[in-house]
């Protein structure tokens, strides 16, 4: 263990000293090592996401009652595991059916985009102890402004297709992103504040305590944000089979649709990852200081446990009006980051780092279920207040009827 | 030639190539895609400056939010794609000695400024001296504070007109 760990220290300046062995200038063995980093880093979600849309697959089966890709029947594999390599075949062998009316060019990349900005966001998460493609200053940040990218790529798939429906489902996918980045970002400010940085290895190494258990409040909202960011259930509305086909990538066939069905499942394996690092400690868990690797496997726990949650509302929950996703939005979750924000950020200042790890985040979880217990008031208050108000609709109607003028 | 030098004249490339597209396009959605683009050899120009929190924030704003916004605008008005109007109107005079001036400006700036072209030593926590500079009273924490009052109205506002009663 200790030898891999620093098998993947060494590699870099091993492959240094023979690139340069062989005559290559060390600015050139230094960009082909960077590129072998780049391929690496690339494929750890490519191949990960493989194995998750069968995960996917086979829990939601179960949730719904069903058995799900199995050993019967033509699935390839022992579980079916390699179904999902099949569906890639399939999808690369199928034709590729460009409408007549597309825009050609904004068409054909707008996939190559979407799956672009998706690989990218792994360039900064840390894989482990040290581990980092780029452990960037403006690590989360990064991030973040990775997202305009993606709705760029859907309002180019939208246009692009000439199809009402696409355009629709672009329109409401970037109206879904552009509002709930607020919370988001919101939401992302307070563990910032909290952690002192925006790199995600110093913000890793800030929770001593997981911010889930310093901040729930926080991380309930980015969690929730998050998934309406990346589209999924309650919030695929982008896509709603029923009303709008399948949205933006409604005209897209073959290996240009399965780049939008990998980097949407990529997308919500990031998002998994992201809340396991900024909530849940990222790769620090038992024995990591002993054996640096395991953060690794502690990061993939982690991740996988917040992605069978997504797996459970995606199996579990209905699709959302869009109404009431942006009333959602702008009349509940944004007001609730605001006051979160304010309250994170006097806490935080009145409770200073010298006063103890345990006494401030004592002080921040405290503040925070106070909060959380005011937002349900004011709910349950709203809610009488509605109830009530049908209730005296419904007597004026019922009077109405009962003496027709 | 350094590898920076070579990563400048690709973005640099980029920037302007992209920017060229957007003033000659005819198709509006085109030029606001290649106007994106543009932004993001911006971006990529900051990143070899060592800014990297400016080129987030090139990409998180005007990406995000002013590229968006130019899009929408595109698709919610009538006739914006119609090949058959032209892109010019009555005040294209107007417009034209307004880049003239604004140019004129610029080359101006351009040229009497007295650039630093030494390789200096960019600090390397620069992302906290910034963050300390906006703060600072004797820095720019009032500008920082307005444009942050603003922002913060514009959203709550935004809370209060999609409350209506």
């Amino acid at each position: 263990m200790e030898s891999f760990n620093d098998f993947i220290a060494n590699l870099s300046p091993w492959l240094q000293g023979l690139l340069e062995g062989i005559g290559l200038p060390e600015i050139w063995a230094r960009v082909v090592i960077l590129s072998i980093g780049g391929f690496a880093l690339a494929f750890v979600p490519l191949v990960a996401v493989i194995f998750l849309i069968w995960a996917a697959r086979k829990i939601i089966a179960r949730m719904q009652d069903r058995i799900g890709p199995n050993n019967s029947g033509p699935y390839p594999g022992p579980y079916a595991l390699f179904q999902t390599f099949a569906d890639a075949i399939k999808m690369l062998t199928k034709e590729d059916v460009i409408p007549t009316a597309a825009d050609r060019w904004v068409f054909n990349i707008a996939p190559i985009v979407m799956l672009t900005v998706a690989v990218l966001i792994w360039a900064v998460i840390p894989l482990g102890k040290g581990i980092t493609g780029a452990d960037l200053s403006i690590g989360i940040f990064y991030v973040l402004s990775l997202g305009s990218g993606g709705m760029i790529a859907l309002m180019m798939a939208g246009w692009g297709s000439n199809n009402k429906y696409a355009l629709l489902g672009a329109l409401r996918a970037v109206a879904n992103m552009i509002s709930y980045e607020v919370p988001q970002v919101l939401s992302v400010l307070t563990v910032v504040m909290i952690a002192g940085s925006f790199s995600m290895q110093e913000i890793t190494e800030a929770q001593n305590i997981p911010f889930l258990f310093v901040m729930p409040v926080t991380a309930l909202l980015f969690f929730v944000s998050s998934l309406a960011e990346v589209g999924r259930q309650p919030y695929d509305l982008l896509e709603a089979d029923s009303e709008i086909v399948a949205g933006y990538f409604v005209e897209y066939s073959g290996m240009k649709f399965g780049q939008f069905y990998l980097s949407e499942f990529m997308n919500n394996f990031a998002i998994s990852v992201i809340t396991a690092t900024l909530f849940l400690g990222g790769w620090r868990g038992p024995f990591v200081d002993s054996v640096p690797i395991l953060g690794s496997l502690w990061l993939l726990l982690k991740s996988l446990l917040v992605f069978f949650i997504l797996l459970w509302l995606w199996g579990s929950m209905p699709r959302l009006r869009i109404d009431q996703m942006l009333n959602f939005n702008w009349k509940f979750l944004t007001p609730v980051a605001l006051v979160n924000v304010c309250v994170v950020a006097l806490v935080g200042k009145a409770v200073p780092l010298s006063a103890g790890p345990w006494m401030r985040a004592g002080a921040l979880l405290s503040a925070n279920v106070l909060l959380a217990i005011a937002v349900l008031i004011v709910l349950a208050l709203a809610g009488r207040r509605a109830r009530r108000r049908a209730q005296a609709w419904s007597v004026t109607q019922m009077e109405e009827e009962a003496s027709p003028a | 030639m350094t590898l920076q030098q070579v990563l400048f004249i690709i973005f640099g490339a980029i920037t302007l190539g992209a920017a060229l597209m957007v003033v000659t396009r005819r198709n509006v959605f085109h030029a606001a895609l290649f106007l994106i683009l543009s932004f993001f050899g911006v971006a990529g120009l900051y990143v070899l400056l060592e800014a990297p929190f400016l080129a987030a924030v090139q990409l998180f704003i005007y990406v995000g939010g002013i590229a968006i916004l130019i899009l929408f605008a595109i698709m919610l008005t009538r006739d914006m794609m119609n090949p058959n109007v032209t892109g010019a109107n009555r005040q294209w005079w107007l417009a034209a000695l307004v880049a003239v001036a604004l140019c004129a400006v610029l080359g101006w700036t351009v040229l009497n400024h007295n650039w630093a072209v030494t390789p200096g030593d960019v600090p390397a926590e620069s992302i906290v001296n910034l963050g300390k500079a906006l703060v600072d009273p004797a820095g720019l924490v009032l500008p920082f504070e307005v444009a942050s009052v603003l922002l913060l109205v514009a959203l709550i506002g935004a809370v209060t007109i999609a409350r209506e009663r």
